[in-house]
């Protein structure tokens, strides 16, 4: 269960406050797959980020499974980015001198994974998101788009999350893979429990959530707001 | 894959730029260990011959020198027939005019010793010592051809009073030494002398006419060749065998107390009179050009020490800022990586350490890559820093350097030979220091990941 309630972030420059996100009240249940739209700028990656605790929130609350983000320390923060939730960021993000492999047990060891389970699990995990075992070994530089993110999707999958955070995860695909890491996705909240959270530009795509939540110049309009709302 | 298994991938990852930083770096910690080197020989020179120079001064402290009036400057070898080739007779001194000295206030012990350039024709033993082209000068001074040193025979009536005469001092290493009151066919030969001749303690060797045996082996100061080509005989032996009866060439007259030496010199020449010569040995090599060069080369030798050591530190920091600047453009680049292994979870000091990995192994084959140069240049480099910066007094030692003389004498600082070598010491001192360069370079990493905000890093692309 993962809760934002009344969350608000500002970024204060030169130029003055930006308002990322204004008082966004967000409820996520296990098996929840929710899809996030709205034009660039209006404050989707900001709030992922304050999900995942990779920032801070100026106001307002994130609470996972009953535990408040702004009363842990380093240590604890640090584990709940590592073991509670799994990101996928815009651009797939692996680390390229690394292989298909070694980017899901580079995870794993921040996990706390033992050693010796970690090239079993990768290589089961890799399987499920469909990479093919010569695939595996390569390096993302020789793996397709499509291929970096279901390596990249592995790899949030590591340390068996309870929430995945998708930012554009089909942002520079063609629309048929697209669609594949979309089903991938939603088999996760289907049948494993996971919360899924994905921030996507394309309607067609969101339409296929749960939910749908727009966001516009950092608040979110509720559900019902969404016109093009289906239910699965 | 731990942190450091990261951190040592990573040092190689750009392969090109891995090899200009440890060549670059390498070249700065091959400067950094050559002035090490260069700064320890220098200084070991510096002491030791300090050291030299000190001993010698304070043992002459309470010696007169005595010889014939008018006998040639000392520095050279003139006055006690050392050094110069030919068997010229000198004037020698009275020894009946030397026996009322033992009596004297404040006189603790008289030697007398009669100095002889044997002949070659004179003796079955051969010289010693032979020089090759090598004049008191720098590298390369002087012409070529050889020169054989004579083998000098000294009569003496005391063993302890000869290292004085400029002969160097002789210790027994082997046999002992002939009865020198006395005058029996017996001689302590100088190590080197007896090598060359095969001498054994109980050996026999003929010496104007005469058998002579061998009743020890001496070990001479190796500063001085002459008295390794040289033997020591009783007094008397050696005045009769080379029909000088009653005459000595030199007499060291010990006194009693340093303070006592002013009015002890005054007494000793108004005894002999004008006939001789009597010489404060430690005020006279102090006053002496000698001991000023060798102060002047000690002085220059403490300025390469001076320079090594600034070079050393320079080369140093120069090391540290390039190992700065190399991780500064590195963590630069991957910053977005940086963003990534925190947001999955790594704590930023897994990161910091895989970064500090790859400090410590770019440095770490610099080092060794430093340590090749040094090992084959660091001798180059000492003698070149030596040669530019240091006025040397001379070499090892040529014909005719007497005791005070210049070349190689007693006082002679010699700037040759100053020879670097890597020592397990400076090694480890190198170990360390690289490694805290390492570390210092691993300062922005560790500053830059702290910083890193993978939100930001990681918002679109
Ligand atoms: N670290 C930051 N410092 C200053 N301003 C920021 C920072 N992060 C985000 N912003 C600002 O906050 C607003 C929201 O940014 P955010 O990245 O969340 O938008 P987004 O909806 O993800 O856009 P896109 O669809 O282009 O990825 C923008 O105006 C952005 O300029
Ligand atoms: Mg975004």
């Amino acid at each position: 269960m993962l809760d934002a309630i009344a969350l608000r972030k500002e970024f204060k420059s030169a130029s003055g406050t930006v308002v990322a996100v204004a008082d966004a009240t967000l409820k996520l249940e296990p098996g929840a797959f929710v899809a996030i739209v709205g034009k660039s700028g209006s404050g989707k990656s900001t709030l992922l980020s304050l999900l995942g605790s990779l920032e801070t929130p100026t106001s307002g609350r994130v609470v996972a499974d009953g535990r408040e983000l702004a009363n842990l320390g380093t240590a604890e923060l640090t584990r709940y980015r590592a073991r509670h939730v799994g990101f996928v960021f815009q651009g797939y993000q692996l680390i390229p001198n690394l292989t298909a492999l070694e980017n899901v047990t580079l995870a794993m060891e921040f996990g706390g994974l033992p050693r010796r389970e970690r090239k079993k699990q990768a290589t089961m995990l890799l399987e499920w998101v469909g990479l093919e075992a010569d695939q595996r070994q390569r390096r993302p530089g020789r793996l397709s788009g499509g291929q970096q993110q279901r390596v990249a999707i592995a790899r949030a999958l590591a340390n068996k999350p309870k929430v995945i955070l998708a930012d554009e995860p089909t942002g520079n695909l063609d629309s048929a893979t697209g669609q594949l890491i979309i089903d991938l996705l939603r088999r996760l909240a289907k049948h494993y429990g996971i919360t899924v959270v994905v921030v996507t530009h394309d309607t067609k795509l969101a339409a296929q959530a749960d939910r749908g939540y727009e966001m516009r110049d950092g608040r979110l309009a509720p559900p019902s707001a969404v016109p093009a709302r289906v239910k699965p | 894959m731990s942190a450091i298994a990261r951190g040592a991938k990573n040092a190689l990852r750009n392969p090109g730029r891995a090899m200009a930083v440890v060549v670059i770096l390498g070249l700065s910690l091959a400067l950094a260990l050559s002035m090490a080197v260069a700064r320890q020989a220098v200084d070991e020179r510096i002491a030791s011959a300090k050291g030299n120079v000190d001993s010698v001064l304070a043992s002459l402290g309470n010696t007169l020198l005595v010889r014939p009036a008018g006998a040639g400057g000392f520095g050279g070898g003139g006055g006690i027939q050392v050094g110069r080739g030919g068997d010229a007779q000198q004037a020698t001194l009275d020894q009946g005019n030397l026996t009322a000295l033992s009596g004297l206030a404040h006189v603790a012990s008289v030697t007398e010793a009669l100095t002889v350039q044997v002949p070659t024709a004179q003796t079955s033993l051969k010289s010693a010592v032979n020089f090759t082209g090598r004049g008191g000068g720098g590298r390369g001074g002087g012409g070529g051809g050889t020169f054989t040193l004579p083998i000098t025979a000294i009569g003496a009536n005391d063993l302890a009073g000869l290292s004085n005469l400029g002969t160097g001092s002789f210790t027994v290493a082997s046999g002992s030494a002939p009865g020198l009151m006395g005058s029996a066919s017996e001689a302590l030969v100088g190590q080197e002398l007896a090598t060359k001749n095969g001498l054994i303690v109980g050996s026999t060797f003929t010496l104007y006419g005469a058998t002579v045996s061998v009743s020890g082996i001496a070990e001479t100061s190796t500063a001085n060749r002459f008295s390794a080509n040289s033997l020591v005989l009783p007094l008397a032996t050696l005045q009769g065998l080379a029909n000088r009866t009653g005459e000595v060439s030199t007499a060291i007259v010990r006194v009693d107390s340093v303070a006592n030496m002013a009015t002890t010199q005054a007494a000793v020449a108004s005894a002999l009179g004008s006939s001789a010569d009597v010489i404060n040995l430690q005020e006279q090599a102090s006053q002496s050009n000698a001991v000023a060069n060798a102060d002047s080369t000690l002085a220059s030798l403490a300025n390469v020490s001076g320079i090594a050591l600034t070079s050393l530190i320079g080369a140093l920091v120069a090391s540290a800022v390039i190992v700065l600047l190399t991780m500064y453009m590195v963590v630069r680049e991957r910053r977005r990586e940086i963003g990534v292994l925190k947001a999955l979870g790594s704590s930023n000091g897994k990161v910091v350490a895989q970064y500090t990995t790859e400090a410590v192994v770019l440095t770490g084959l610099s080092l060794v890559l430093g340590f090749a140069l040094a090992v084959l240049f660091g001798n180059t480099v000492t003698h070149a820093l030596v040669a530019s910066n240091a006025s040397g007094a001379g070499g090892g030692g040529g014909p005719g350097g007497g005791v005070f003389g210049g070349g190689g004498g007693l006082f002679g600082v010699s700037t040759q030979n100053i020879n670097a070598s890597l020592d397990p010491a400076l090694v480890l001192l190198g170990l360390g220091v690289a490694f805290i360069v390492a570390i210092l370079g691993s300062a922005v990493p560790a500053f830059a990941v702290a910083k890193v905000r993978p939100s930001e890093v990681l918002r679109g692309e």
